[in-house]
């Protein structure tokens, strides 16, 4: 594994070159830079007095609340899962391995509207568990159960598939060095394999953050939109918007913004904090 | 310790032939034994099987007597060494070398000599803060070495150690690894594709064909008496010539090659001869003597490679010296005798 190094990389040099990279800025500052400009002058464009009243609102305190639960739910969750699911994918071969992998990548292909849907027919009033669920009176859809369920399933494979990649690629002869060694399983999970796929597990988690904070349309079938009861930030900033609140609308959209921003930040402090050991990797 | 396999099998999911097809060798106590064969042999999955990594299908793995074969690697006392090094990349070389004493839970000042005593051993002690990555790749194989050794294991196990490395510093590592061995006198059973590496290093080799023993013996019984002739050929032997029985005698290339006993007439023979091993004469003597014209001739250093086309129309290549060829003045296309008396016979599996 010597080739771990990026190829050596020159500078673009002739029009064809140029003409690339000027494309490729355009795109990013027509796709990526504008929309964060327009959402954040959208939300100053009445003073910081105006941004600073949206965003205390109860209704948008409540929302911020519900989603970094939905989040503090589900990334741990997903961690988990995807630990599992990636170390049984890559270290073992079985009958129905390859149903698996696609089942792992499944919440990918489907719509989250449908993902959404399946819950709704699962545990709804009218679904397949809901009379014996109202009988025990227990709320799944339109409750803080739901959301955390349908965010679970849109952000499934987040974590897995970024962990079987780093573990396909490094296969498992340093886990077996160790058993040589005479380590157990959880020795070798801690001080092995953890290590090793670190930078995939950070990786997962911080685009299943990002999800989970952002998904609406699995969120939106399953909430049933109670304001301040059951909506999380992106279903707020859809009924601000529809209600004609633009400044409160874009105030909020800059406050979910900077979460995500928060946890990109986050993500490279971590890199940076860790980066004696990254240098040195075989 | 000796290690001893007896009929030991072991077939992958998917695939339609086995793996290892009841093979069973001895490795005898304090000798280097190499598992040597073309990739495919099956080698590695033996010596897989004998660390613990793979289990087998079928058969017993015993370790100084004691059968092993249901016990976990991890109390089979073997120091396994990859090819790729496997090196843990986030620690240092010190905690590499540490890493099973400190699950034996040694005490610390203990670990601290130990790990200086193995870095001593691999003439490493002054990179001990260093990372893998930080090393080349002859450093780290003998950085894993000494992990492997740091546990005091009953036996040393070494699955193409130096594959990963060029030439010169493998070359290097073979007189080192011998050096070592002669100091520790552990018990190693090594695996290799490299028949010169298998050669020089080992007291003991077992060849491997298809999961299968070949042959087993002494390097030198393996290169004079090779039992059939897939060992002929894999040692070295480039020049196969097809032949058959007539009258009792194996006759190739028109030439009376000597005596087939229990061949039965008409049975095609194999008469496997090194390139070192064939005489290019400008006359006749002798008596397996064929006559040939000469192909091509071409010098690598201070060898040359001279391609024979044999009257029979067989092609043979011959290796020797460039003082020889200068005494012997033949140029392309001239016509010469060649004697094929070493050549190896071997009757032709119908099988195939």
């Amino acid at each position: 594994m010597s080739g771990t190094g990026r190829a050596r990389a020159r500078r673009p040099s002739g029009l064809g070159d140029w003409l690339v990279v000027g494309g490729a800025i355009a795109l990013l500052v027509l796709v990526l830079v504008l929309p964060l400009v327009v959402v954040v002058h959208g939300a100053a464009s009445k003073g910081l007095g105006a941004f600073a009243t949206a965003l205390q609102q109860p209704e948008t305190i409540a929302a911020a609340k519900l989603t970094l639960l939905t989040a503090a739910i589900v990334v741990p969750l997903n961690v988990g899962f995807g630990l599992a699911a990636a170390w049984l994918l890559a270290r073992y071969d079985f009958r129905g391995r390859s149903l698996l992998v696609t089942l792992v990548d499944l919440p990918f292909s489907v719509s989250p509207v449908i993902a959404g849907l399946v819950f709704v027919l699962l545990f709804g009033a009218q679904g397949w568990l809901g009379p014996s669920l109202a009988a025990h009176d227990i709320r799944i859809i339109f409750a803080v159960p739901g959301i955390v369920l349908a965010t679970t399933f849109v952000t499934l494979p987040m974590v897995a598939r970024e962990v079987l990649a780093v573990m396909e690629a490094q296969g498992a002869h340093e886990e077996e060095a160790a058993l040589t060694l005479g380590a157990g399983l959880w020795t070798i999970l801690w001080r092995i394999t953890l290590p090793k796929v670190r930078w995939g597990v950070l990786y997962g988690i911080v685009l299943c953050n990002a999800r989970a904070m952002g998904e609406f349309g699995a969120v939106t079938v399953v909430s049933g939109n109670v304001r301040g009861e059951t909506s999380t930030l992106p279903l707020h900033i859809d009924i601000l918007y529809n209600e004609y609140e633009f400044v409160a609308a874009f105030s909020v959209a800059t406050l979910l913004a900077m979460l995500a921003l928060v946890t990109i930040a986050a993500k490279r402090a971590l890199q940076w904090l860790a980066r004696p050991t990254k240098a040195v990797r075989s | 310790m000796s290690v001893c396999v007896r009929d030991v099998a072991k077939t992958f999911p998917n695939a339609a032939m086995p793996a290892v097809d009841r093979v069973s060798f001895t490795a005898p106590d304090h000798c280097i034994t190499t598992l040597l064969g073309p990739s495919g042999s099956g080698k590695s999955t033996i010596l897989r099987m004998i660390a613990g990594l793979e289990r087998p299908d079928d058969g017993r793995v015993e370790i100084h007597g004691d059968d092993v074969t249901r016990v976990p690697v991890q109390k089979r006392r073997v120091g396994f060494v990859f090819q790729s090094y496997a090196l843990f990349g986030h620690m240092t070389v010190f905690e590499n070398v540490a890493f099973g004493l400190r699950l034996r839970k040694d005490p610390k000042e203990r670990i601290a000599s130990r790990v200086r005593e193995l870095l001593e051993l691999v003439q490493l002690a002054d990179l001990h803060a260093r990372y893998p990555g930080q090393l080349s790749g002859g450093q780290r194989q003998r950085i894993a070495l000494a992990r492997a050794l740091a546990t005091e294991p009953r036996v040393l196990l070494l699955d193409e150690p130096f594959g990963a490395l060029d030439a010169r510093v493998r070359a290097e590592l073979r007189v080192w690894l011998r050096e070592l061995h002669r100091h520790t006198k552990l018990t190693t059973i090594l695996v290799t594709h490299d028949q010169e590496e298998a050669f020089e290093l080992s007291e003991h080799i077992v060849l491997l064909h298809d999961g299968r023993v070949a042959q087993a013996g002494s390097p030198h019984d393996l290169y004079d008496h090779p039992a059939n002739a897939f060992v002929a050929e894999f040692l070295g032997g480039t020049n196969v010539l097809r032949g058959s029985v007539v009258a009792g005698r194996a006759r190739v290339a028109a030439v009376d090659l000597g005596e087939m006993s229990h061949a039965i007439d008409g049975g095609s023979v194999r008469a496997v001869v090194r390139p070192g091993d064939v005489r290019v004469q400008r006359q006749a003597e002798g008596g397996a003597i064929a006559l040939a014209v000469v192909g091509g001739i071409a010098r690598i250093g201070g060898q040359v490679r001279v391609d024979l086309q044999l009257d029979g129309g067989d092609g043979v290549t011959v290796q020797m010296g460039a003082a020889e060829l200068k005494a012997l003045a033949v140029a392309v296309g001239d016509r010469v005798y060649v004697d094929l008396g070493e050549a190896k016979l071997f009757l032709e599996d119908y099988a195939i």
